[in-house]
C-alpha cells in the first residue's frame, strides 16, 4: 500500500506542480493572483471533450485543439481583461477582482453549456499494471506523472535557456527596465498567459483522464491546492512550485494511507498554514520577490 | 485618521450586504453588528474588503456549526453550546492571526482565502459530523433555564435583542479599555504603535481573537433562527454575491451598498421570470439555467465595473443627492 | 539632426510635468539637460523613449515621427536609455543583463557587444557571472550603461549616471561618456553635476518646472550668471 500511495502521490504532485507553475508565472510577472487559472484548467479538459465528442477528432488532435484554444483563451483573458487595466494604471485589487469575475464567467458558461453534472471522459493511458517492490502500480499513474514531469522540464528549459525565457525573467525582475531593452512587454505577458493556460489545460486533461470524468467544478479544489503549492514553495519561483506540488501531492496520499480518504482536502491547507508560520514567503521564496 | 471613517462605513456596509444575502430582516442587524465588530478590530493590513467578508463568513460558520451540532446531536445546554461556539471561533481567530503575522499584502489575502476554503471544505467533507451538503435539520429552539425561545412566542426576538445589547456593551467596554486603545493604535498606524512601545503582535492576536469570537457568537444565532443549516449557507457564492454588491455600489459608501443590494437582489427573480416567459419560445432561445446566468452576470458586473467604474456607481460623488448615471442599469442587466 | 522634440506636453494624471518642451540633438553631439529636482528631466527622457506618451507635441528620431511608437520599437530604431536608479535585473548575472541589453541583436553581434562593453568596463568582465543585485552601486551603474550600449544605439540617453558614486568614479564615468561619443554614439545626458556635464557637453538645455528656460552652447551656459547661481554653486 505504501509504495502504491507514494507513486500515486508523486503523480498527483507533479500535476499540482504543473498547475502551480501557471500561478507562479503570472504572479512573478504581474504580481497578481490569477483567479482565472483554475477555470482555465477546467476549460482545458472540456476542450478536449469538445474535440472528441463534437468535432470527432482523435484524442491527440483533440488535446492539440485544447492546447491552442485554451492557450488562446488565456491570452484573451490578459488582452481583454487585464491589459486595459494596466494601460489605465488601475490598482492591483481591480485586476484581482477582474480575474475573479472572469473565472466566474468561464465556469458558469461551462455550466450552462454542459451542465454541472459528471461527464464521462476517456481513460487515455489504460495500459494495465505492473509490479514494483511487491506493489501493484498502474501504468496510468506513471504516465501521468511522466507527462507532467516532461512538461515541467521543458518549461524550465524554455525559461532558463532561451532568449524569450530570458526576456520573461527580465520582465519579472524589473518590468520598467525590460521595455527599454527592446522587449515587447505586453507580448511577453501574453506569452506567459499562454504558457500558463496551456499547461493548465494539459493538467486538467490528465486529471480528467485519471478520474475518467470531468465536471465544471473540477478546478475549484485542484486550483486551490495548486495555489497552496505555489505559495508553499514560494510563489514566483519555478522550482518552488514544483517542490510545493510534490510536497502536497505526497502528503495527501500519505494522509490517505494513514488516516483514510475523508481528510484529504485539508492536508494542503493545513500544510500551508504550518509552512507560512515558519517561512512566511514559502520554502524557496524570498521577501524581495513578493513586493505587492 | 481616515481609517476610523473607513471602518465605520465598512461596519455599516457589512450590516447591509450580508443582511441582504441572508434575506432576513430581523436577524441581519444583530448578526452583522457582531461581524462589523470584527471589521473594527481587524488590523489595517487586512484592508481588502473581499477577504474580510470571507473570513467573517468563515468564523461565523464556525460559531454556527459548533452551536448547532452540540445542541442538536449532543443535547448540550444552549448557553454552553453558544459559549463553546464563540470560543472555538476565537481560537481559530488566534490561529489565523498567528499564521498571517509575518505576512503582508497579497500573502494575507492568500492565507485568508485558504482559511475560508479549509473551513468550507471541512463543513462539506467531514460529513459524519457536519452532515455536509444534507445539512442539519430540526435544530431545537434555544432553551434558557427551562424556557423555550421560539419564533412563535417571540423568544428568539428577545434573544437577538439581548445579543445586540451585549455585543454593543462589550464593544464599548473593550474599545475604551487599555487593550482597545492599543488595538486601535496598531490598527491605525502600526509603525507608530511599535515606536511607542506597543507590542503589535500581541494586540494583533487579541484583535483577531476578539473579532472571531464575536463573529462566532453571532453565528450561533443563525441555526436556531432558521432551523436549518448546510454547507451552502456559508459558501463561496455568498462571498461573491457580497463582493458584487459592494463593487457595484462603490466601496466606502453606505448608500452605495444599498444601491448595490437594490440592483442585485431582484436579479435572481428577474431571470427566473424571464425563464418562465421564454418557455413559449423555440428551444434555442430559452434561458434554461437562471442561476447560472445570474453568476455569469455577477462576473460581468465585476469585470465591467473594474474596467470603467472601479469606484462603484456612486463612488466619488457620494455627497451629491443620489442620481443613477445613465445606462448603468442597462449595462448591469445585459 | 538625430532627435527633434517639438512642443511636447506630458502629464501624470493632473500634474503637468512637461510644458511645451522642445529640444534638438545633432549627430555626434553630447547634449546636457540640467535642472533641479522635479524639473522634468527624467520625464523628458521617458517621453522620448515612449514609456510616457505626451498629450500633445511631436518627437522625431532620424526624421521619423516616433511620438506614438511603442518603447520596444523605439529601442529597435536606435535609442538607448540608462535609466534613473539603474534598474539592473537583480537575479540575472552581469552577462545575462548584457544579454538582455542585446535582446534585439543576433549571433556574432552579441559577442561583439560583449567585447565592446567589457573593453569599456573591465570590471564588469571580472564579475560577469555574479548576480547583478550583489554588485556595488558603481558597478551597477556601469552595468546599466553597458546594457544600454549592447544594442549599439545611435542615441544614448543617460539619466544621472554619476549619482551616488565616489569622486574618482564620477571622473571615470565622464571620461567614458566622452569615449563613447568618440566612438560615434550621440549622447543626451542628464546630470545633477551640472558643472562637469557642461564641461564635456557641446550644448545644454536648462529645464525649470517643466519648461525649457535656456538653450545654448555649453560654454555660454557655464558663463551665464543665472545658471552659475542656480546650478554651479555661485
Ligand atoms: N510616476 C509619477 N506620478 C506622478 N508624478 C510624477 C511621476 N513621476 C514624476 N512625477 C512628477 O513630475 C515632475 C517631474 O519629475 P521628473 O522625475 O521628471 O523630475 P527630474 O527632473 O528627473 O527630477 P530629479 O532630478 O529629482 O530626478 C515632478 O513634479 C514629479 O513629482
Ligand atoms: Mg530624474
Amino acid at each position: 500500500m505504501f509504495v502504491e500511495q507514494l507513486i500515486n502521490g508523486l503523480a498527483i504532485g507533479t500535476i499540482y506542480a504543473l498547475v502551480a507553475v501557471g500561478y507562479s508565472l503570472v504572479f512573478g510577472i504581474l504580481r497578481l493572483v490569477n483567479f482565472t487559472h483554475s477555470s482555465v484548467y477546467t476549460l482545458g479538459a472540456f476542450m478536449v471533450y469538445v474535440g472528441v465528442e463534437y468535432l470527432h477528432l482523435n484524442i491527440f488532435l483533440a488535446i492539440l485543439f485544447s492546447l491552442v484554444t485554451t492557450g488562446f483563451a488565456g491570452v484573451m483573458i490578459d488582452k481583454m481583461g487585464l491589459e486595459p487595466l494596466r494601460k489605465k494604471g488601475a490598482s492591483k485589487i481591480s485586476a484581482m477582482i477582474t480575474t475573479i469575475g472572469l473565472s466566474y464567467i468561464i465556469i458558469n458558461c461551462l455550466n450552462i453549456a454542459f451542465g454541472s453534472q459528471i461527464i464521462r471522459f476517456p481513460d487515455l493511458f489504460n495500459y494495465g499494471t505492473f509490479k514494483l517492490l511487491g506493489a501493484t502500480i498502474a501504468w496510468q499513474q506513471v504516465i501521468i506523472g511522466a507527462v507532467a514531469l516532461i512538461l515541467l522540464v521543458a518549461l524550465s528549459i524554455f525559461i532558463n535557456r532561451t532568449r524569450i525565457g530570458l526576456a520573461m525573467r527580465a520582465v519579472q525582475q524589473e518590468p520598467s527596465a525590460a521595455a527599454i531593452n527592446g522587449i515587447n512587454v505586453n507580448m511577453i505577458i501574453s506569452l506567459t498567459f499562454f504558457l500558463g493556460a496551456a499547461s493548465a489545460a494539459i493538467a486538467g486533461t490528465l486529471i480528467a483522464s485519471y478520474n475518467q470524468y470531468l465536471r465544471s467544478s473540477m478546478g475549484d479544489i485542484v486550483g486551490l491546492k495548486a495555489f497552496a503549492a505555489a505559495v508553499l514553495g514560494g510563489i514566483g519561483s519555478l522550482p518552488g512550485s514544483v517542490l510545493g506540488g510534490l510536497i502536497i501531492g505526497v502528503s495527501e496520499s500519505m494522509a490517505v494511507y494513514k488516516l483514510g480518504g475523508s481528510y484529504i482536502d485539508m492536508v494542503a491547507f493545513s500544510l500551508l498554514f504550518l509552512v507560512l508560520l515558519i517561512r512566511p514567503y514559502g520554502i524557496l521564496g524570498r521577501k524581495g520577490s513578493t513586493k505587492v | 485618521m481616515n481609517m476610523k471613517k473607513e471602518n465605520k462605513s465598512l461596519y455599516t456596509k457589512a450590516v447591509i450586504t450580508i443582511g441582504q444575502l441572508w434575506e432576513n430582516p430581523i436577524i441581519k442587524g444583530i448578526i452583522l453588528l457582531a461581524l462589523a465588530l470584527f471589521v473594527y478590530f481587524l488590523p489595517k493590513m487586512a484592508t481588502l474588503y473581499f477577504q474580510r467578508i470571507a473570513i467573517m463568513v468563515a468564523f461565523y460558520a464556525i460559531g454556527a456549526y459548533t452551536a448547532v451540532l452540540l445542541t442538536t446531536y449532543r443535547g448540550t445546554n444552549y448557553l454552553v453550546a453558544v459559549i463553546l461556539g464563540a470560543c472555538l471561533a476565537g481560537a481559530f481567530g488566534a490561529l489565523l492571526a498567528l499564521s498571517t503575522m509575518r505576512l503582508s499584502g497579497t500573502y494575507v489575502t492568500i492565507v485568508t482565502m485558504a482559511f475560508f476554503y479549509v473551513i468550507s471544505s471541512i463543513i462539506l467533507n467531514w460529513d459524519s459530523v457536519t452532515k455536509g451538503s444534507v445539512g442539519v435539520l430540526n435544530i431545537p429552539a434555544p432553551n434558557l433555564f427551562g424556557m423555550k425561545l421560539t419564533m412563535k412566542n417571540g423568544g428568539i426576538f428577545y434573544l437577538i435583542m439581548f445579543y445586540a445589547a451585549l455585543t454593543i456593551l462589550a464593544t464599548q467596554l473593550i474599545i475604551n479599555s487599555k487593550v482597545g486603545r492599543a488595538i486601535k493604535a496598531v490598527r491605525d498606524d502600526e509603525m507608530a504603535a511599535i515606536m511607542m512601545g506597543i507590542n503589535n503582535k500581541k494586540y494583533k492576536i487579541i484583535a483577531y481573537t476578539l473579532a472571531a469570537f464575536f463573529a462566532g457568537l453571532a453565528g450561533t444565532l443563525y441555526g436556531p433562527f432558521m432551523g436549518y443549516i448546510n454547507n451552502a449557507t456559508f459558501n463561496y457564492d455568498i462571498c461573491i454575491s457580497a463582493l458584487v454588491i459592494v463593487i457595484l455600489g462603490g466601496i466606502g459608501t453606505v448608500k452605495g451598498a444599498i444601491i448595490g443590494a437594490i440592483i442585485i437582489s431582484p436579479l435572481g427573480e428577474l431571470l427566473r421570470g424571464l425563464t418562465t416567459f421564454m418557455k413559449g419560445l423555440p428551444e434555442w432561445m430559452q434561458i434554461s439555467q437562471p442561476e447560472q446566468w445570474r453568476f455569469v452576470i455577477y462576473g460581468m458586473i465585476m469585470v465591467i465595473m473594474m474596467r470603467f467604474r472601479p469606484q462603484g456607481i456612486l463612488g466619488g460623488q457620494s455627497k451629491l443627492p443620489y442620481k443613477m448615471p445613465k445606462g448603468v442599469e442597462r449595462k448591469v442587466m445585459k | 539632426m538625430i532627435l527633434e522634440v517639438k512642443n511636447i506636453n506630458t502629464y501624470y494624471e493632473n500634474i503637468h510635468a512637461l510644458k511645451d518642451v522642445s529640444l534638438e540633438v545633432n549627430e555626434g553631439e553630447i547634449v546636457a539637460l540640467i535642472g533641479s529636482n522635479g524639473a522634468g528631466k527624467t520625464t523628458t527622457l521617458s517621453t522620448i523613449i515612449g514609456i510616457k506618451k505626451p498629450k500633445s507635441g511631436e518627437i522625431f528620431f532620424m526624421g521619423k515621427n516616433i511620438t506614438q511608437t511603442s518603447t520596444h520599437e523605439i529601442v529597435k530604431m536606435g535609442i538607448g536609455l540608462s535609466p534613473e536608479g539603474r534598474l539592473v535585473f537583480p537575479d540575472l548575472t552581469v552577462e545575462e543583463n548584457l544579454r538582455v541589453g542585446a535582446y534585439l541583436r543576433k549571433g556574432a553581434e552579441i559577442d561583439k557587444g560583449y567585447e565592446y562593453v567589457y573593453s569599456l568596463f573591465p570590471r564588469l568582465y571580472e564579475r560577469k557571472n555574479q548576480a547583478s543585485g550583489t554588485l556595488s552601486g558603481g558597478e551597477q551603474q556601469m552595468l546599466a550603461i553597458g546594457r544600454a550600449l549592447m544594442n549599439r544605439p545611435k542615441l544614448l540617453m543617460l539619466d544621472e549616471p554619476s549619482l551616488g558614486l565616489a569622486p574618482n568614479l564620477v571622473i571615470m564615468i565622464f571620461k567614458l561618456i566622452k569615449k563613447i561619443r568618440d566612438m560615434g554614439v550621440t549622447i543626451l545626458l542628464i546630470e545633477q553635476n551640472a558643472n562637469m556635464s557642461l564641461h564635456i557637453a557641446d550644448r545644454g538645455y536648462v529645464l525649470e518646472t517643466g519648461c525649457v528656460k535656456l538653450a545654448d552652447t555649453a560654454a555660454n551656459l557655464r558663463n551665464n550668471e543665472a545658471v552659475k547661481k542656480a546650478y554651479l554653486g555661485g
